[in-house]
């Protein structure tokens, strides 16, 4: 208790322009923008509820009516000990008229004979199997060639759905024509089983239930997940499918905006997907992941940015700049303010770290609290002990992810380290570097 | 004397080292001689030769379709012209030479070994003992060939001519031995047939797994690796430069910048795709359809005569019945026998005070047996002797007097325990026929009660007066 009347004695006995000195950081960006943009846009989105609800109705009768045929596609390699809950979930849906094609990128154990087991039994309708691995986005690639569906429901091998989760993602395209993709919301399925996996489930309860509903309400949505997402079939095949990643879909969710369809969020379409259970394989992955905002956002892209573009959109335009100021941009920014407290203000660094702490915590209590409310209906008990670790949130996110992220950053913008990831092969990899470096040239 | 016959579709005269007569043959059912050496067969006519050499080897009488058959001609020879079919090929009937010599050779040994066989004209026609007697004359073993002469897809040459139709009858004939265990196989193939007709020439075909046509069309998929993008090698253009059709940058060589990671079928009437076409067989004989798991598979075999395959060839394939009996039912040699039956003669002389008693017990029609129920019929002749056995006691003496007449000493037995015993074998056996095979077993007995006034051969005598052997 002493320490709190300390901090209250440091805060009155501060002028507001040395407060704001001292947490510049926190109230100019992240709580402007994820704090109270995010809670004016979910109040927004929970009044438009019965409105969505109500299109929703409609665009079911639609859907049932016309019941087009769904290619849900799954490429992966060694996933064979995934597929039968996979398939088992995908029998169970609401939503029928399926095909489900199955794409065994190279694998090395056992997956070929599960694959043609189940294929055997009726329970997968396509099975394709690259003997030699070509990388996720060529699979994903080859089953789109030979998908028959109106539209393609990308799902990553070790997912599982709820059963009306296909139903639910199909609905967007019936309330809007000009929507090319929607997302699906991806929860965690091993939620409890480490540290690490129940720090990411609140993280993906903030990032994505709820931070995708804002950025999709507000139009800059700039992620359909390749865990769970859903595309026309028309267009992704005119736009050549996937491109090699890593952040392939990211990419491909630009590429979308850019040719001018919509892109939403479909909260509704729960999706429950594996996470890395360890510190390292979470840091692998979101190296992997943060280095695709340099390689994609950063280069690729970048003429999104371009006011005189002659396809230039203004919400194309602030999807990017979004992303780039508060995840590149502000990052390398925060190792400033980070030096400015420990060396400029050494005093009162106790205070500051202690306060800055409270802030980002409360921040995520706020946060955890509007996604139980709006989520109350699908929330797992299991999501609902989380509350927990939400002491620990601001270190993950603030220093671990952070650090991270800057990590990837720099690697991507001088070594160009995501053509070096063995995420894709080798060979795809050293042809996709000359050929992207050739593209941006020309 | 042998002589050896020259058989031409023409009339010729005899001159020459040999002694030959010629035959004329129009219908090949001729009579051919049986005091033959050999037959020596014109092959200039097509298909002559081999129509005579069937009509030879389907006769009855072993002293004819035993004895080599030699095929005459300029033009074929040892390695061609099917001569699997011949025991031996020469230019012409005057030749002489090696050939001849090993020939002549043969048809002396064939000549001699079919003198030793015991004359069971009724079990010749049957064709398991046809094969049997050809096989012990000759080398004892019979290789496959390949043919397309034969729905089976195999012919045994020499064994062939025993059978007039081409289907997979021989087959059958040699598994049916080789379970008798008269012939050994050794392995020498597997081979798929028809579920229906048993043919074995069979067209397998990819075909369609929706609409089950076999016009599909399979082409390799190209992964661009620059762009990820994958599609069917004729997307890429045709030609030698291929371009990709999303990035639209030429290839330049597989395994640089591009692979081929799998194939495609593309059905061309429903346009249909998959990696894996299902497999589908069409039988060329009969026409039916059916996937390759529902085939009939068998084991292909080069047979070779066993020694219980020998007995059967000399004595008849009642040898075949003794050896299965006496696995359950040991038997005394006849000499034995005779010995023992005259002590039993001799004590009933000396001590007034006991009875003894001998039975007689032929079987007959085994072969019919046999040939209706193959590897079932040993079962089920085991089965009868072990109900044999336990009709007779451990102090009965058995002999065998032929391969299928058995005596038996009932020592201290009277001739209505003897007639008992007898009764029980014949309630046994009836019903163990009855309930195996529908109907029972023919078998004639007879008991006598040893006298002292007897002799050992005129109570044999007596006893199996009404037997035949």
């Amino acid at each position: 208790m002493e320490i709190f009347d300390e901090i209250l004695s440091f805060l009155l006995s501060r002028s507001f322009n040395e407060l704001i000195f001292f947490f510049w950081y926190f109230f100019l960006f992240d709580f402007t923008r994820y704090v109270l943009l995010d809670s004016f846009t979910l109040i927004y989105y929970f009044f438009t509820l019965p409105s969505k609800r109500r299109k929703g109705e409609v665009a079911r009768d639609a859907l049932f009516h016309e019941r087009p045929l769904i290619s849900v596609i799954a490429p992966g390699k060694n996933e064979g000990r995934h597929l039968l809950r996979l398939v088992t979930s995908l029998e169970k849906q609401t939503y029928r008229n399926l095909e489900l094609i199955i794409v065994d990128d190279g694998s090395d154990d056992d997956t070929p004979e599960i694959c043609q087991r189940l294929f055997k039994e009726g329970r997968i309708t396509r099975v394709f199997r690259n003997k030699v691995r070509g990388g996720k986005a060529s699979a994903a690639n080859l089953a789109l060639q030979y998908a028959k569906g109106k539209i393609v429901v990308h799902l990553d091998a070790d997912s599982y759905l709820r059963n009306d989760s296909v139903e639910k993602i199909l609905l967007p395209f019936y309330t809007d024509p000009d929507i090319g993709a929607v997302g699906g919301d991806l929860r965690v399925r091993n939620v409890l089983e480490t540290l690490p996996a129940s720090l990411q489930s609140l993280d993906y309860m903030k990032s994505i239930s709820t931070g995708r509903i804002v950025n999709s309400t507000i139009g800059v949505l700039r992620m359909i997940s390749g865990a769970y997402g859903a595309f026309r079939t028309d267009l992704l095949k005119r736009l050549g499918g996937w491109d090699v990643g890593p952040g392939l879909d990211g990419d491909l969710t630009m590429r979308i905006r850019k040719s001018g369809f919509k892109i939403v969020h479909e909260p509704d379409a729960i999706c429950y997907t594996s996470v890395p259970a360890t510190f390292t394989a979470l840091a692998r992955q979101r190296f992997r992941w943060d280095r695709s905002l340099v390689r994609f956002r950063v280069r690729r892209h970048a003429d999104m940015l371009n006011v005189r573009n002659r396809n230039f959109r203004p919400l194309n335009f602030l999807t990017s700049f979004d992303n780039l100021l508060f995840n590149m941009v502000l990052n390398f920014k925060w190792w400033l303010y980070f030096i400015q407290i420990v060396f400029v203000n050494t005093a009162y660094l106790k205070f500051i770290f202690t306060i800055n702490y409270l802030l980002y915590f409360f921040s995520n209590v706020v946060e955890y609290l509007l996604v139980c409310i709006l989520f109350g209906r699908t929330i797992r008990r299991s999501e609902l002990l989380l509350f927990i670790y939400l002491p620990l949130m601001p270190l993950y996110t603030g220093v671990f992810l952070r650090m991270v992220r800057t990590f990837a950053h720099i690697m991507e913008l001088v070594c160009k380290s995501s053509y070096d990831d063995s995420w894709n092969p080798w060979k795809v990899s050293k042809v996709s570097k000359v050929f992207e470096g050739k593209s941006k040239q020309g | 004397m042998s002589k050896d016959y020259f058989i031409t579709p023409d009339t010729l005269s005899a001159s020459g080292s040999f002694e030959y007569s010629p035959l004329q043959v129009t219908d090949f059912t001729g009579n051919y001689p049986g005091d033959a050496r050999m037959f020596m067969v014109d092959g200039n006519s097509p298909g002559y030769a081999e129509k005579v050499c069937r009509s030879i080897r389907m006769k009855s009488d072993p002293s004819v379709y035993l004895k080599p058959v030699v095929l005459v001609s300029a033009d074929r020879s040892e390695e061609s012209g099917g001569s699997g079919a011949f025991d031996g090929v020469i230019k012409s009937p005057e030749e002489t030479g090696p050939t001849l010599q090993k020939l002549l050779y043969f048809a002396g040994i064939a000549e001699s070994k079919i003198d030793q066989l015991s004359s069971f004209s009724s079990m010749d026609t049957n064709i398991a003992m046809k094969v049997i007697r050809f096989l012990y004359v000759r080398s004892g073993s019979v290789s496959p060939e390949r043919t397309t002469s034969f729905t089976s897809g195999y012919s045994f040459p020499g064994i062939d001519f025993f059978l007039e139709g081409a289907d997979d009858s021989l087959l059958q004939v040699l598994d049916f031995l080789e379970l008798q265990r008269v012939l050994s196989g050794d392995f020498f193939e597997k081979a798929y047939f028809c579920n229906q007709c048993r043919s074995a020439f069979l067209n397998f075909q990819e075909v369609c797994s929706h609409c089950s046509s076999s016009d599909l069309e399979v082409e390799d998929l190209i992964h661009h690796f620059a762009c990820a993008y994958v599609g069917s090698s004729r997307e890429f253009g045709t030609g030698s430069g291929k371009v990709c059709p999303k990035c639209e940058k030429e290839l330049r060589h597989v395994g640089v910048d591009f692979d081929k990671p799998s194939i495609v079928y593309t059905c061309n009437p429903c346009g249909h795709s998959s990696q894996d076409p299902e497999i589908s067989t069409t039988c060329f004989h009969c026409g039916r359809k059916s996937p390759p798991e529902n085939l009939l598979q068998a084991t292909i075999k080069k047979y070779t005569l066993t020694s219980l395959g020998k007995s059967a060839a000399l004595h008849g394939m009642d040898s075949l019945f003794r050896s299965v009996m006496e696995k359950n039912m040991p038997t005394i040699p006849l000499s034995a026998f005779k010995a023992f039956l005259g002590v039993e003669i001799q004590r009933i002389k000396r001590y007034k005070k006991t009875t003894s008693s001998v039975i007689m017990i032929q079987f007959s029609d085994l072969d019919k047996i046999y040939l209706e129920f193959g590897a079932k019929a040993v079962d089920i002749f085991y089965e009868l002797s072990v109900a044999l056995k336990s009709v007779f006691r451990e102090s009965d003496m058995i002999t065998s007097l032929t391969d299928t007449l058995f005596l038996s000493i009932l020592v201290e037995t009277s001739l209505d325990g003897a007639e008992s015993a007898l009764a029980r074998v014949h309630k046994h056996a009836e019903r163990l026929f009855t309930e195996n095979i529908g109907r029972p077993l023919k078998f004639i007995s007879r008991s006598l009660l040893i006298d002292a006034d007897h002799t050992v051969d005129k109570l044999i005598d007596e006893v199996t007066e009404c037997g035949d052997f």
